[in-house]
């Protein structure tokens, strides 16, 4: 319920202006579930489309949120003067239980982006909170922008 | 008995469950399975056949079980033998023990004896003949799992005890359920370890097609991981490590 009001919150606060079909996340489906794709097709399917994000801006400018049904997280970045890349730093939250941190870089490809940077994930849930061991990935993300009006910063 | 069960195996996994006079048969659930199971004149069944509602002298009188056909396996054939029983069983590892054994309880509520009642009469029959082999049991859910805790604490023993992740259904949809765990586990409404941990179980069976790796990632010391349904060769076998095992689609242990 809390987060349902959450997401509804924030989808009144500010309209649709990504989505990402690989989001740089924690367990990142590339590297965690890609690998058994042929092993388990139906279950890497599931799990491609749980990872889906969509992002909304915020009234903050730089500040955007992501919601899927694996991660809801936070994000924040600044252009890297004109270039068209953007440093990103997020705190991701399952269920807005924070999980860990993430950096990256975020290049502007026309309507799509490409994301790299590294996740610290100590995983957690509301149902288990206290953090496990530390896992340290590399990120990859992958969207395209569905607000073209949206010039910049790269990602608000 | 030995080859139905794959004896020669160096570990098996065995599925057990109470007839109505409180004897372990290793039958995987509260019904005669209709896929397996004959009536002794040959003819297949027509209603169920509740384990709770037969004593083992019914079973024995009006039912042969087998397995469904497999070409891997040319003896296999539907309706072939009486019900196995655990005594049978423990006779067998006596003569020639594998490594370890697995008894997977298939306590079902509503359809069962009392959780406590299923640990006592597997675990005392076990105990009475005390097979030379490593036992760990497995069950589906957290009072079968505090049964046996329970029952081997009260009896100075010690008994390795593992949660089947996700937990099957009494009698529906394994694969809804499945789903319908993963699902939550993805959005982390539920965790396996935290589950084992409510159940107070050893550690966890994992079904292969589930198992995430941060699961594995995220196991608490000392707790025992199992892969259930794949094999040494499945992709998240690599996420093991030494002591870990899999459980594959035979009954064997690797």
């Amino acid at each position: 319920m809390t987060s349902t009001v959450a997401l509804l919150s924030v989808a009144l606060a500010g309209p649709v202006n990504r989505v990402d079909l690989l989001s740089a996340g924690p367990q990142p489906w590339l590297l965690d579930e890609a690998p058994l794709a042929a092993a388990r097709p139906g279950t890497a399917a599931l799990r491609l489309a749980e990872q889906v994000s969509v992002g909304w801006t915020l009234p903050l400018e730089g500040l955007a949120v992501g919601t899927s049904w694996r991660v809801q997280e936070v994000r924040y970045s600044r252009d890297l003067g004109d270039l068209p890349v953007a440093w990103v730093v997020g705190l991701p939250t399952r269920l807005l239980l924070p999980v860990g941190v993430r950096a990256g870089l975020r290049l502007r490809l026309g309507d799509t982006h490409l994301e790299l940077g590294a996740m610290a994930d100590g995983g957690g849930s509301w149902v288990a909170p206290l953090p496990g061991p530390l896992r340290v990935t590399p990120t990859l993300g992958l969207g395209w922008w569905t607000d073209r009006r949206d010039k910049g910063p790269a990602d608000r | 008995m030995a080859a139905s069960l794959h004896l020669d195996e160096a570990a098996i996994e065995v599925d057990v469950f109470l007839t109505n006079d409180r004897v372990p048969v290793l039958i995987d659930g509260p019904r005669l399975d209709p896929l397996t199971c004959r009536t002794v004149d040959g003819a297949e069944l027509e209603d169920d056949v509740w384990l709770l509602q037969n004593d083992l002298v019914d079973l024995d009188d009006g039912y042969r079980c087998g397995v469904e056909a497999d070409p891997a396996w040319p003896d296999a054939r539907v309706g072939s033998a009486p019900v196995h029983t655990l005594d049978g069983l423990t006779e067998q590892l006596l003569a020639d023990p594998p490594a370890a054994v697995l008894l997977d309880l298939r306590w079902t509520p509503n359809v069962s004896h009392a959780p406590e009642v299923f640990a006592a009469e597997v675990l005392e029959r076990w105990w009475r003949d005390d097979p030379p082999t490593t036992l760990r049991v497995v069950a589906d859910r957290p009072q079968m799992v505090q049964a046996i805790e329970d029952r081997a604490a009260a009896a100075g023993r010690d008994v390795v005890t593992l949660l089947r992740w996700p937990t099957e259904p009494p009698l529906g949809s394994a694969a809804g359920a499945r789903l319908a765990t993963m699902l939550a586990a993805d959005a982390g409404a539920a965790d396996p370890w935290h589950a084992v941990s409510i159940a107070r179980a050893d550690g966890l069976l994992a079904d292969a097609r589930v198992l995430r790796r941060s699961d594995v990632v995220s196991r608490p010391a000392g707790a025992e991981l199992g892969l259930q349904g794949g094999s040494s060769e499945h992709p998240a076998a690599a996420w093991l490590d030494s002591t870990d095992w899999v459980l594959d689609a035979t009954g064997g242990v690797q």
